[in-house]
């Protein structure tokens, strides 16, 4: 299972937890962890490629959340106008529409989270909850489609760099 | 942005929600408006009313995504930057917490 994969669990048991009308708190905390369940399903990957066992654990907290969202904020834009050397395009074009999928859903995923930690006037309903869910599942379903691909590896150095 | 940019903007994204409206049966209304998000930035907020119907479990998934994908597509295709945030409600969970910004 691994945690990603629980912590996605988790956070539809929030959704179901109260019989009636559902505990703001409750939806607030499943919304909030959909979103760490899909930071580490990507950031489990990164340390993957890296071949020392003592650093994998340092290795994934170098990922910082500031840049991968701008990192996924500007795959749309590298796809739309792509540089002729830019190793994204390595990959196939489906593998590159279901990037573009994960990574506007990772961004729409991170503002929802944020929304959910600190904006204590907002509100959600049972549904809207489980819909953000979903979202969070499809990008377990979509990135399980291309982890190995260049798409993918150049998506998971991007969120690590500066300059992509 | 100038003002006229910034309408010429809100512009195309009107006609866009109002083009997958109308293609949805599922969607009672849809709403859309900017919100500052945690970095600062304008973000596109898209509130999507759908009936009781579509939000069954069995439907949900499948007409949220199809919904959001044709958005986020007309969006991209009209070149207006960033991703929306598309929220989704029944009809039932809007008339038992009435809330402007779904109204």
């Amino acid at each position: 299972m691994g945690l990603p994969q629980d912590l996605l669990d988790q956070a539809e048991l929030l959704t179901v937890l109260d019989k009636k009308r559902p505990k703001q708190a409750n939806l607030r905390r499943a919304i909030s962890t959909a979103y760490y369940a899909v930071f580490h399903l990507l950031i489990e990957d990164g340390p993957n490629n890296w071949k020392v066992p003592g650093q994998q654990s340092r290795f994934a907290r170098i990922f910082d959340h500031g840049r991968m969202r701008q990192a996924a904020e500007r795959i749309p834009k590298r796809l739309a106008k792509p540089d002729a050397g830019d190793p994204i395009l390595k990959s196939s074009p489906a593998q590159l529409d279901a990037l573009l999928q994960i990574a506007e859903s990772f961004n729409e995923l991170q503002r929802e989270r944020h929304r959910a930690d600190y904006d204590t006037a907002a509100q959600w309903t049972r549904d809207e909850c489980i819909e953000i869910l979903k979202l969070a599942e499809s990008v377990f379903t979509g990135w399980a489609k291309i982890r190995k691909s260049p798409a993918a590896q150049e998506f998971l150095f991007a969120m690590l760099s500066r300059d992509r | 942005m100038t003002l006229a940019e910034e309408r010429a903007i809100e512009s195309k994204i009107r006609d866009i929600v109002e083009t997958v409206q109308r293609q949805n049966p599922d969607i009672v209304r849809a709403r859309f408006q900017f919100e500052e998000d945690w970095t600062g930035q304008p973000a596109l907020y898209i509130r999507i009313t759908l009936r009781d119907a579509a939000t069954r479990p069995s439907r949900l998934a499948a007409v949220t995504s199809a919904i959001r994908e044709e958005l986020r597509s007309a969006l991209r295709n009209s070149e207006i930057e960033g991703t929306p945030s598309v929220r989704f409600r029944s009809q039932s969970e809007t008339l038992d917490m009435p809330d402007p910004k779904w109204a």
